[in-house]
């Protein structure tokens, strides 16, 4: 009798311990997560949805809010600076990716190589990945000028007359892209030799001995088994220029004309110079939906890939 | 197969041409950092200055107040850097080693943070910080920017491979919780504490928009935004006073970078496993 009852009292004290113990953990295990998730919430959850509602009204900052539900994305399409600040941001992104698709899988392919010394040469590659774009813009603004060392260059080597790099609405996006293609692709190297790496060097030594050429065995194995990795520069290359800022701001502030006007520009000025804040916030939903839907469409071919 | 000699020399030149290309403008910027103003307008290339001008560092430096503006980056870069570590190793553990009901909406929570563009928040981020009093402060500068997402992600990442063995050891001889994280969890992520440590650090010395946006105030300005105004001053066309800034502002991190090479790819190969 007596001895029954202890072992319920046993019982139930274990059972009330480990009940205590458990939702202790639990409550530990939140506390720890409780810093992080309240800065997100003030710094991040809170400006999204702000973001969203400013989205849908007309305010310079000062004066109250003045809802105007869809107005700003109405006017925002019928605007031909907005149309021409989307198409310079897209022609601008996707001529950094597929430029970084050659150069820097071609860096891959060179540093992949058993060589001597061959580390050297990867570091000297990935420099200009760790300079801000506040100098690599000022470096090349003072390569690019008329009377600048690259004209300078391209005169002594090919006899060239001087191309009008950042002053011509025809050359300025370019020079961007080259510039950018400078600063980038030795951080896009590093991605590719990790999926050329990934690679199981049996495939090539079969290869090999069926006495396929280089070309054939990058053609038929290298490509198509890096087609995530391709999948992966192109998402986070694309995602990332269309937030490049620095560069625009710096060397062209968007001209000459509207050449250059990125949406990154465009947003800036509509909200800190002619305090626009809800079309300014209306344009960064646009850039988002964008970016969403194309890393959905990218995410989905990666997926897709993984499982065949 | 054996490469034949005719085939590495191949390669090796392809990679020196690959290297020069890579090199020359970062050459050219520490160049015509020591050139003097007249020789950066030359006609024809003169890749070596005439003589070195170390005025045109004095002159950036204690003139143009770039001392003020290399404190600045320093300080709020360490500040982000060492609030970055602490908070995403906290938040880390928490995720990966604790049950807790919500857990999984938290963590898609906080990825979710890094699908959204910066642009997205910086109307209403810069209106929280006015509305906190923290324009023109250290704190505008450094708190918003305290944590990321991305961080969280990799500190998760690499907590969760530490052996939860070493974790219950140190329960049971009595450790605390907190003691647990700080005696157990941090010492054995530090090579990932190195590598987000070094792109956070990079990260934030780098960042041009934020800090334009909070501050306006000469004394707060960091480097990007000195350089920034260099260009768009009278200074825009001494190309040598701008070209030693760029150095000022860029050589810590060349420095940092070939000390810790090795936590930087690792940062990136890990980064890009995110896909």
């Amino acid at each position: 009798m007596v001895s029954s009852l202890l072992t319920k009292m046993e019982k139930k004290s274990v059972r009330i311990l480990l009940h205590s113990v458990f939702s202790q953990r639990k409550l530990i295990g939140f506390l720890f997560v409780l810093p992080g998730v309240t800065f997100f919430f003030i710094f991040f959850f809170y400006p999204v949805l702000n973001a969203i509602i400013i989205s849908f009204t007309r305010w310079d900052l000062f004066s109250p809010k003045q809802f105007v539900g869809l107005g700003n994305f109405i006017e925002l399409f019928r605007d031909p600076d907005f149309g021409q600040a989307l198409k310079v941001s897209c022609l601008f992104a996707l001529g950094v990716c597929l430029s970084l698709w050659f150069v820097s899988l071609f860096l891959a392919l060179l540093i992949n190589n058993e060589l001597r010394m061959i580390n050297l040469f990867k570091t000297v590659y990935f420099v200009p990945s760790i300079l801000s774009l506040t100098v690599v813009a000022i470096i090349w603004a003072y390569m690019y000028r008329r009377l600048g060392m690259i004209n300078m260059l391209l005169k002594a080597l090919f006899n060239t007359t001087s191309i009008p790099w950042l002053s011509s609405s025809r050359y300025a996006l370019l020079s961007i892209v080259i510039m950018m293609l400078w600063s980038w692709a030795g951080y896009y190297m590093i991605i590719f030799l990790s999926g050329l790496q990934a690679i199981p060097i049996d495939l090539y030594e079969v290869a090999k001995i069926d006495g396929a050429n280089w070309w054939q065995r990058l053609r038929k194995i290298t490509l198509p088994l890096l087609k995530p990795t391709f999948l992966f520069v192109s998402i986070i290359s694309v995602i990332a220029s269309l937030q490049a800022f620095a560069p625009f701001l710096l060397m062209t502030s968007g001209g000459p004309g509207n050449s250059t006007k990125v949406i990154t520009l465009k947003i800036y000025e509509d909200a800190f110079f002619r305090l626009h804040m809800g079309r300014a916030a209306a344009q960064s939903m646009v850039l988002f939906v964008i970016m969403i839907l194309f890393s959905l469409v990218g995410f989905r071919l990666f997926r897709s890939e993984d499982t065949y | 197969m054996k490469r034949t000699i005719l085939q590495q020399t191949g390669l090796y030149l392809l990679l020196v041409i690959c290297a020069v290309v890579f090199v020359v403008p970062v050459f050219w910027m520490f160049s015509s950092s020591f050139k003097s103003l007249e020789n950066t307008l030359t006609v024809k290339i003169r890749w070596f200055p005439d003589k070195l001008h170390f005025e045109n560092y004095t002159e950036i430096w204690g003139a143009e107040s770039f001392e003020i503006f290399f404190s600045n980056s320093l300080i709020v870069a360490v500040a982000v850097t060492s609030a970055t570590l602490f908070i995403a190793s906290l938040t880390g553990y928490g995720l990966s080693k604790f049950d807790f009901p919500g857990k999984r909406i938290i963590f898609v929570f906080i990825m979710s943070t890094m699908m959204v563009p910066f642009q997205v928040i910086v109307v209403p981020l810069f209106i929280i910080v006015r509305y906190l009093g923290w324009i023109n402060t250290y704190r505008g500068l450094i708190i918003p920017a305290a944590l990321t997402g991305f961080g969280v992600f990799f500190m998760k990442q690499y907590i969760q491979t530490v052996s939860n063995e070493f974790v219950d050891a140190a329960r049971i001889d009595g450790c605390g919780e907190f003691g647990i994280f700080l005696r157990i969890i941090l010492p054995l992520s530090k090579p990932a504490l190195a590598s987000l440590g070094i792109l956070t650090f990079l990260g934030s010395w780098n960042n041009l928009l934020w800090p334009l946006i909070v501050v306006n105030s000469e004394k707060l300005k960091t480097l990007p935004l000195g350089l920034t105004k260099i260009m768009q001053s009278q200074y825009g066309v001494k190309y040598n006073i701008l070209m030693s800034g760029a150095v000022i502002a860029s050589l810590p991190m060349i420095v940092v970078f070939l000390i810790f090479q090795r936590g930087f790819v690792r940062g990136i190969t890990l980064g890009g496993l995110k896909g």
